[in-house]
């Protein structure tokens, strides 16, 4: 029956065998996991760009960026992970920009904002003007349309768009 | 510091870690009937969770991160708590027997605690500083506390009251600590991080 | 030891269900029991995270010293959580994103402690795995109670993680008790569910 001679022995050997044994197990999980959560993520790149086969990150002027291969190795462009602060909260958004210095597109992944107002961040009409325009004039991208009635959200993401942009031509484009 | 401040008021009336996620029901309804168990389990509470908290929070982001042992998260915060328990317990019957005294019946409520180890694990999962974490073991706590020491006013009106025999115990305070958390709901957009 | 392993299995799910009537490991139940899906899938791993606890405790439990048994246990249980945690994240990660921080939480889940300390750390190996297995089932029958009068009366619907597997259940006209689906319609039906059984445990008592 249970002693009560207080000696730790026994509980560091299970914390040893118990050690032992989920780092086997983790030895087994993980590369299945990580295989896994590299095509979801290459599955979110291909998105925006076809034929996503690899993903590094980087960091450019403060902004995470992450340059998109195909599987030949192929520069395709990047997408940067930004914050900004909308209306009620933080708006996570990422940009896209192609290999070739033109915005692929954008897409909201994170907002608080009320939904029939700065919700329209979500909607085509706001997102289609970034597509296309070159990254060599960030002041074009600062100058997009703004929605009036919106302005708190949508205008944060205008500007600090043109700062993704100035950033990626640094980087990529001389 | 803002921020701070509104981590503060957040987990203590928005997100109460008891009436809107659920962490600590347990002890809250072994605890509730008495008014001086309520407040025993406060203070053990709140000072065991605001040890906790940048004790996970040091321990994950400096030696299991980087180690890549982050597999083993649950082993470890759950020997850390324990660890906090007995530390303190340790101190306290020497230092202070007499608060000791009257902590002493919750001590080994507190460790195998819902709300102790789900404080440790969003400090790990959530972005916070080592200020921040602080802050928020000890707002967890205090909302715990908060929730717990209603609840308990609440079962001391309820003894005079002619509650019917199904309902006795356990189920009518359960619906009593509901339509607290619905009240609780009203403060919902006050605070944002 | 008048117990058969059968009748040591059933006391869990009826006469001593951990949560209807021990009141145990309420906070889990709770968390999880929004969606149907969500309760089963916490139920299993409930269960699973019995049986291995209970059998590996009974199986040490002549060597355990006092002073640190509840370091063990405590030890223990988070380990096979952590396992199952991991094969969760392998085969169903989509579900163990739903049931997201409650899944560590059973390493200390009242339930599994409880019946380490009071059971399996004095009783041989069989009757432990028993219990473990007749208390993961009264667990789970428990959750699916709750989460199907949440999600069903809550949204007229059963989900799946991602897809809609029954809709409509009461036909299209059918208003949602939305409220079941917040936490604090959590409480209320728990505590009414609650109150039921103790309705009908007194009647067959008295009975």
């Amino acid at each position: 029956m249970p002693n009560n001679s207080g000696s730790p022995v026994m509980l560091v050997v299970v914390i040893l065998v118990c050690a032992l044994v989920l780092t086997g197990m983790n030895m087994w999980s993980e590369p299945i996991v990580e295989e896994r959560e590299l095509e979801e993520h290459l599955e979110a790149l291909e998105g925006f760009f076809a034929g996503a086969a690899d993903y590094e990150e980087v960091e450019i002027d403060g902004i995470t960026f992450e340059e998109v291969y195909d599987e030949d190795g192929e520069f395709l462009g990047a997408v940067a992970s930004y914050s900004v602060e909308g209306y009620s909260d933080y708006i996570y958004y990422r940009l896209a920009i192609s290999g070739e210095g033109e915005i692929r597109g954008i897409e909201i992944d994170d907002h608080d904002e009320t939904p029939d107002i700065g919700g329209v961040i979500e909607e085509p009409e706001f997102q289609e003007q970034f597509e296309g325009m070159p990254c060599k004039e960030p002041e074009d991208v600062r100058d997009l349309d703004v929605v009036t009635g919106a302005t708190k959200s949508t205008e944060p993401i205008i500007k600090s768009a043109g700062d993704v942009v100035e950033a990626f031509c640094n980087e990529y484009m001389d | 510091m803002e921020q701070l401040v509104s981590i503060i008021f957040i987990y203590i009336l928005i997100d109460n870690f008891v009436l809107q996620r659920f962490f600590g029901v347990c002890p809250l309804l072994h605890n509730s009937r008495k008014i001086e168990s309520a407040m025993g389990m406060s203070m053990a509470m709140i000072l065991v969770m605001t040890l906790a908290t940048p004790i996970s929070w040091l321990i994950h982001n400096h030696v299991m991160e980087p180690l890549g042992i982050g597999y083993l998260q649950i082993v470890v915060f759950v020997l850390i708590i324990i660890s906090i328990g007995q530390f303190i317990e340790r101190f306290l019957r020497k230092n202070n027997p007499n608060l000791m005294q009257g902590l002493g019946n919750y001590w080994p409520l507190v460790t195998p605690n819902c709300a102790v180890l789900a404080a440790a694990l969003l400090v790990a999962d959530k972005n916070f500083s080592f200020l921040e974490s602080i802050i928020f073991g000890f707002a967890a706590a205090l909302g715990f506390s908060l929730a717990l020491l209603i609840v308990s006013g609440i079962r001391d009106r309820l003894e005079v009251c002619q509650v019917p025999a199904p309902f006795q115990g356990v189920a009518i305070t359960l619906i009593s600590i509901g339509i607290l958390s619905f009240a609780f709901t009203g403060f919902a957009g006050m605070f944002a991080l | 030891m008048s117990n058969s392993y059968l009748q040591e299995a059933w006391k869990g799910v009826g006469r001593e269900n951990p949560v209807l009537r021990l009141v145990l490991g309420l906070c889990p139940i709770l968390g999880v029991s929004a969606y149907l899906v969500n309760g089963l899938g916490m139920g299993i791993a409930v269960t699973v995270v019995l049986i291995c606890s209970n059998l590996v405790i009974s199986l040490v439990r002549g060597y355990i010293s006092h002073k640190y048994r509840l370091a063990v246990f405590l030890i223990v249980v988070a380990t096979f959580v952590t396992a199952v945690d991991m094969v969760m994240n392998v085969y169903q990660p989509d579900l163990r994103e739903a049931l997201g921080v409650f899944l560590p939480l059973m390493a200390v889940n009242c339930v599994v402690l409880t019946r380490a300390e009071v059971f399996a750390s004095n009783q041989p190996v069989g009757r432990s795995i028993m219990d473990g297995l007749g208390m993961g089932i009264g667990f789970t029958v428990a959750l699916l109670l709750l989460s199907g009068i949440r999600e069903i009366l809550g949204t007229g619907s059963i989900t799946a993680v991602n897809a809609v597997l029954v809709e409509d259940i009461f036909g299209t006209n059918y208003e949602p008790i939305r409220m079941l689906e917040e936490p604090f319609g959590a409480f209320i039906a728990l505590g009414l569910l609650l109150a039921l059984v103790n309705a009908f445990s007194r009647k067959q008592n008295l009975a």
